[in-house]
């Protein structure tokens, strides 16, 4: 009697682990399910394009004018790298120099205001920044940067939009670099001063290498986002799909392209197929850069070893 | 007091809640009309069902997302009425869109209130031809329109995102014939803002800049009177270089909206607005669509827009009675 209730028990035990092993495996591949799903829609979608349209002249043409079928990708192209670009030449060195003053040298009660202010700032929905970049930015650019450049430009534009994007994803970047920092441990600096070496030179040639392959990636991340990067181009680009001459001119982003089109084109077969094409090349650029970066961070890792 | 009822069992009832709530959205979505499309229209479409639905037995369910998502929402059966800014296309037509139109909605040149030939505008006019001239920018500086010493650099606003309203007024630009696209519109702009909104905002900013909007935009919505910081470019349309008696209508929205009622005022830029619906329109959408075509063309000039003419009234009519 004893033994079959035991057995029993055992029995469900057994069952439960089945079940639940089962419903772990499920859910981790629905998540690669759903990223085939949304490939396998960007490039169904993509194909009536595809079929009548070279993709190399595409891609390498500078007329957008879909009204009379004519889909060249080269400004949005061109848009989308000039930004993230800039962003990053303007965010990082600025997200590296925060990061090592919080992990490195801030201390205490400073500590904690300046890195949860800077959590506070990551959190903000890009919305807000692009709002009050249309109020401070846009005519800051326009009425005072431009003309020192001796450009007219009103204020709308990829330098603007760099500016802008460099601010949102700065704090995003110094988050994980802190992290990456913090997470060294601390024989590390205490061999270096006691060799001694000074604070500068243990966090230049000891932490900075270390760290080095964490705030690669917290760099490619951000990179990332920039290019993917949606509402604050929309507003503040000024959506011309044109080649920018300058880095005050009004350009187009491949995601400030979709926004800005979809709205009335959404019907029109080819036009349809053209922006979802846009989101493929977006999905398709994002997804190298993920993977180039892991790649490299591997390759770094197993270099800078300690 | 012992608790009869468990924690497991307060879940249980609450996801046998969801499931029936979720069941609902996809089982019984037929006792709503549901509608989508232009944010133009979107306005007077609410205040129509909100009429409706007081003597009706029928509720709605509206959405913008602007005229193209409409139609492709349509056509997947996603709701029952699309609306529509522009006259459908032709590629639209023929995966079996069905339009009737339903007002007439307008746009108007629009500059700043301290423009420096604010005053010569508004006792001159601009001209079709002169208008051309300044968004193709072969006019670029407000001094060279009239006989004064102003030397102030134009900037031309358009608007980024895919706008109805924009193509109608690269039609009209364009002349008889010849038509400019949204995207060349674009591309010679100084720069182009997302939506209505802001097109409005950036003129009120800026003493040089010049732009289009809709009249909602221009007249203030209570009193109908001009009292935003933008002013509308009275349209010359003869071209002689005056603003006549005729064509000086630009005082309050009551007396624009009735020039664009009597076509004194250009179509384009003045256009119609559709409600479309896959095939011929049914039931509860085909009631609400002929009610609008009927009584509901009486509410139009209160929200800012203009009711179709007798004529066009009883021929839209009779297409949605006959159906496509």
């Amino acid at each position: 009697m004893a033994e079959s209730t035991d057995t029993h028990r055992l029995g469900r035990r057994l069952r439960i682990e089945r079940v639940s092993e089962l419903w772990l495996r499920v859910a981790g591949y629905f998540a690669i399910a759903l990223f085939v799903l949304i490939v396998f829609t960007l490039v169904h979608r993509s194909l009536p394009l595809l079929s009548e349209y070279s993709v190399v002249q595409m891609l390498t043409s500078t007329d957008w004018n879909p009204e009379q079928n004519s889909f060249g990708f080269l400004p949005a192209i061109v848009g989308t790298v000039y930004v993230a670009v800039l962003s990053m030449l303007m965010g990082t060195p600025i997200a590296i120099l925060t990061a090592i003053y919080i992990a490195e040298y801030a201390e205490g009660r400073t500590k904690t205001l300046v890195s949860s202010f800077i959590d506070v700032l990551a959190a903000i929905p890009s919305v807000i920044f692009g709002l009050v970049a249309l109020v401070v930015v846009v005519p800051l650019v326009g009425d005072y940067l431009a003309p020192l450049f001796g450009s007219s430009a009103t204020g709308l534009g990829i330098l603007t939009v760099s500016l802008v994007m460099a601010i949102v994803v700065t704090p995003f970047m110094i988050s994980l670099s802190v992290e990456s920092l913090e997470a060294l441990p601390d024989e590390l600096r205490e061999t270096s001063l006691g060799v001694g070496a000074t604070k500068w030179e243990t966090i230049r040639s000891v932490l900075l290498r270390a760290a080095g392959p964490g705030i690669f990636s917290a760099v490619l991340l951000g990179f990332g986002r920039v290019f993917g990067a949606t509402i604050v181009p929309a507003m503040l680009i000024g959506g011309q799909t044109q080649m920018p001459d300058s880095l005050f001119a009004t350009g187009q982003t491949l995601p400030s392209l979709i926004v800005s089109d979809f709205g009335e084109l959404m019907s029109i077969p080819i036009t349809q197929s053209a922006l979802i094409f846009v989101g493929l090349m977006l999905v398709v650029v994002v997804w190298l850069f993920n993977f180039g970066a892991m790649l490299l961070q591997r390759r770094l890792r197993r270099r800078w070893q300690y | 007091m012992t608790r009869d009822y468990s924690r497991r069992d307060a879940l249980g009832l609450l996801g046998t809640g969801a499931t029936l709530g979720l069941a609902g959205c996809f089982g019984d979505s037929d006792s709503a009309v549901r509608i989508s499309g232009g944010v133009g229209p979107l306005p007077m479409v609410e205040v129509w069902a909100d009429l409706y639905e007081d003597d009706h037995d029928v509720s709605f369910d509206i959405s913008g997302g602007g005229t193209g998502v409409g139609v492709s929402d349509v056509l997947n059966e996603q709701v029952d009425i699309a609306m529509m800014g522009r006259q459908p296309d032709e590629s639209e037509i023929e995966q079996g869109l069905f339009a009737v139109p339903m007002l007439i909605d307008t746009v108007v040149g629009t500059v700043n209130e301290n423009n420096p030939v604010l005053d010569e505008i508004q006792e001159h006019g601009l001209s079709r031809e002169q208008l051309e001239a300044i968004f193709t920018r072969e006019i670029t500086n407000w001094g060279e329109l009239y006989d004064t010493d102003v030397d102030e650099e134009i900037t031309v606003y358009g608007r980024s995102d895919a706008s109805a309203a924009y193509m109608q007024w690269g039609d009209f630009l364009g002349g008889e014939d010849h038509a400019h696209t949204e995207n060349e519109m674009e591309e010679w702009a100084d720069g182009n803002h997302d939506g209505d909104q802001r097109v409005a905002q950036a003129i009120g900013d800026d003493e040089s800049a010049i732009s289009l909007n809709n009249i909602n935009y221009v007249y203030d919505l209570e009193s109908g009177e001009l009292e935003g910081d933008i002013r509308p470019v009275p349209i010359d349309l003869d071209g002689d270089g005056t603003l006549s008696e005729e064509e000086d209508f630009y005082d309050t929205r009551e007396e624009f909206l009735a020039a664009v009622e009597d076509g004194i005022y250009p179509a384009p830029p003045a256009r119609e607005m559709f409600l479309s619906s896959d095939g011929a329109f049914e039931d509860e959408a085909h009631e609400f669509v002929e009610w609008v075509l009927t009584e509901g063309q009486q509410y139009v000039s209160d929200n800012g827009y203009v009711p179709l003419e007798e004529d066009r009234l009883d021929e839209a009519q009779t297409n949605l009675a006959e159906g496509p």
